[in-house]
């Protein structure tokens, strides 16, 4: 018996691989906890190009709908270029804090409400469409990554805001 | 309520004696996270007692479980206790037993911590209610039956209400007294893909076999020897 349960740990222990183990974020500010994931190279890029960093790396609580990389790879071609370029920045910091709300939200919260502000100022579309939690047209594909200021849920789409 | 005496972390010896209500179209079964989810959280077995902290891995079952005080169901995914814990070496296996239906049964180790989740429709969240109990499932073991000793042990859990915390979030006890029990039926094969939301998360789950069937106990049947 206790060589069938070795067995059977050591076949956990490689099937767990990727899986997200204790918190690594939990004493990190979202825009650190960005700057240590290479899925979100795009996104501190144009953080830091906004010049954000510090304004959301504060004590409020804030909650992060992240564009991971392929996100940002969906924009038109030559689209991230453009805005990083600093005569275009108040339009990049207008795109990012479209994808901040202010308060924590945890995704058991998210699914409850229908639409939230965000410190853009305008309201973001949240849905369950198809069993998929939907930001406007964007899905949530990671959820409840847990920040000493906030929370940040990873979406697969950037989200953009009325002109 | 079963009383289940907790004090110093132990479980103290009680006898009780359960009548159930058999809920036909609850029950637990078997799921695949599409990605397994590891993580540390704390428990306490009741208000007073220490946070101890617990490795649980999962999802592992998923369940409806009828609600406390209200006819909302609660949707329930099953993360499975792992490795040595603070918890689980505070707690001693022998210390209760209890009577159900002439059967002697001795409570165990927790095995699984049950955390409220919503589940996501085609157009809608089902969330459930929100004050919604998280539990611990102990697992069971039979003694020699009293009516029938070659019959084969069929219960497998009970589950009772614990608090729990999670980073700052602690999610307390609700409905002290609401309690379930879980026995082993034949499994049967399972079809279809589940998604859900609780406190670690987004959690994408197959549907493999059934496990267990679900039996509430409440309050008033229920008294001490």
């Amino acid at each position: 018996m206790k060589r069938i349960l070795a067995i059977s740990c050591l076949i956990i222990a490689v099937s767990i691989a990727g899986a997200y183990a204790g918190c690594g974020t939990c004493d990190k500010s979202v825009v650190s906890a960005a700057k240590h994931n290479d899925d979100f190279k795009t996104l501190v890029a144009a953080v830091e190009a906004a010049g954000l960093a510090d304004a959301l790396s504060g004590d409020d609580q804030i909650t992060v709908f992240a564009p991971n990389n392929d996100a940002f790879s969906k924009l038109p071609e030559g689209a991230v270029a453009e805005l990083l370029k600093p005569e275009n920045k108040n339009e990049l910091i207008k795109v990012l804090t479209y994808h901040v709300v202010p308060g924590r939200v945890k995704a058991k919260d998210v699914v409850k409400l229908t639409s939230a502000k965000t410190l853009e100022g305008s309201d973001i579309r949240i849905s369950v469409d198809g069993g998929k939690v939907k930001i406007n047209n964007a899905e949530v594909i990671q959820a409840d990554i847990p920040c000493k200021n906030g929370v940040i849920h990873v979406i697969d789409a950037v989200l953009l805001p009325k002109a | 309520m079963c009383i289940l005496n907790h004090a110093h972390t132990s479980l103290l010896l009680s006898l009780c004696a359960f009548s159930v209500t058999a809920l036909a179209d609850d029950g637990a079964f078997v799921v695949r996270p599409a990605e397994i989810f590891q993580h540390e959280v704390e428990v306490s077995l009741e208000d007073g007692l220490p946070f101890r902290s617990i490795s649980i891995i999962g999802p592992r079952l998923h369940s409806q479980m009828p609600g406390c005080e209200t006819s909302q169901h609660t949707s329930y995914n099953w993360y499975k206790i792992v490795g040595s814990n603070h918890l689980l070496n505070a707690i001693q296996p022998k210390d209760v037993t209890f009577q159900w239906n002439g059967e002697n049964f001795r409570i165990e180790r927790p095995a699984y911590l049950l955390t409220p989740a919503t589940i996501l429709q085609q157009s809608a969240a089902d969330a459930g209610p929100d004050d919604a109990n998280v539990l611990l499932a102990f697992q069971l073991s039979q003694k020699k039956s009293a009516i029938d000793p070659h019959k084969p042990p069929k219960a497998r859990f009970l589950c009772i209400a614990v608090r729990q915390r999670h980073h700052d979030e602690i999610y307390e006890i609700s409905f002290p007294d609401c309690e379930y029990l879980l026995s082993q039926i034949d499994s049967q094969e399972l079809t279809g893909k589940i998604n859900t939301v609780d406190q670690f998360g987004l959690h994408r789950v197959k549907r493999l076999r059934t496990a267990y069937r679900l039996e509430s106990i409440p309050q008033s049947s229920t008294q001490d020897n």
